[in-house]
């Protein structure tokens, strides 16, 4: 059977590269390595990584 | 079509609204003076039909289709790059006018669609014009903030989606064709239809491994019921399916 995490209340579950709040793991993916930020810890990083680019001179 | 036919379509253009006449693409025009011309822009813009490369081609335009008298088909790589970027009026690109089908297959992220129809902010449909599986569709459809329909991404297991759909937050209807085998990352689309989840998790790679799909929360709840989504979910074991 698939293993499902899922968030608390407005938290964002994490292994560091996969975000979300319900997350159906993969059958390769460890579920010991997911733990919960902040929806303002995510979008802070989402904006961190907003690279914005492509409008080349 | 003779020249008085040309003419009253030129009128009939102008009163739908259609103000830059060359633009809109119309063969015979009127230059300052009020007199019937041959509208010789687009001949000029595609070399009589001979140019290959449209990279960039398009990029900053300000009107709201792009209709030109010749229809516009790429061969080289580099033509999906940047081609409509900030088109910030554009509210359709139209099969009838463009034909990537013939465009080379890229061997980087700028050879392929990479930032196409970037922060075309007006931008509402995007027609099935023939883009092929590529190297991948880096921001492709990123900063659409209006785009409702893509008509069609094809793709194949090595096709890369590179913020290929941030921010599409109005997308409700794209379809995928051939075989989704990396990180697709659709989150900001909260009115995907279920037709077009439905389509994007049967194309998941079979065979791929660590890959993840994000989709929006909002948008799985509203379009299946928990037994529907578990079961479409299901179908594709090897991927972490993640709902934000």
């Amino acid at each position: 059977m698939r293993r499902i995490l899922f968030a608390n209340e407005g938290k964002v579950l994490t292994n560091g590269e996969i975000y979300g709040k319900v997350i159906y793991l993969a059958e390769s993916v460890d579920e010991s390595n997911f733990y919960e930020i902040t929806e303002q810890e995510y979008d802070q990083i989402m904006l961190e990584e907003d690279r914005g680019g492509g409008d080349y001179a | 079509m003779s020249i008085t036919a040309t003419v009253f379509e030129s009128l009939k253009r102008v009163s739908e609204n259609v103000t830059r006449v060359y633009q809109s693409g119309i063969a015979v025009g009127l230059n300052q003076a009020g007199e019937v011309v041959k509208n010789e822009f687009w001949d000029d813009f595609t070399d009589s039909g001979t140019r290959t490369n449209y990279g960039y081609a398009f990029r900053h335009w300000g009107c709201e289709y792009i209709r030109p008298t010749r229809k516009i088909i790429p061969t080289d790589n580099q033509s999906g790059c940047n081609t409509f970027f900030k088109n910030t009026k554009l509210k359709k690109v139209e099969a009838a006018y463009f034909d990537f089908s013939q465009k080379g297959r890229g061997t980087n992220s700028q050879q392929g669609y990479y930032y196409t129809f970037y922060g075309c902010s007006a931008l509402e449909e995007v027609e099935d014009i023939g883009m092929q599986a590529d190297y991948g569709y880096s921001a492709a459809f990123s900063n659409c903030p209006e785009l409702h329909t893509i008509a069609k991404i094809r793709c194949d297991e090595n096709t890369g989606f590179t913020e290929t759909l941030d921010y599409a937050t109005a997308l409700e209807n794209v379809t995928f064709e051939g075989v989704i085998g990396k990180n697709l990352n659709v989150r900001w689309s909260k009115k995907l239809s279920k037709d077009s989840i439905t389509n994007i998790v049967s194309c998941l790679s079979d065979t791929a491994s660590g890959k993840t799909l994000t989709l929006s929360k909002t948008a799985v709840n509203n379009a299946f019921t928990d037994a529907e989504w578990t079961a479409l979910a299901d179908t594709k074991k090897n991927w972490t399916v993640s709902l934000l």
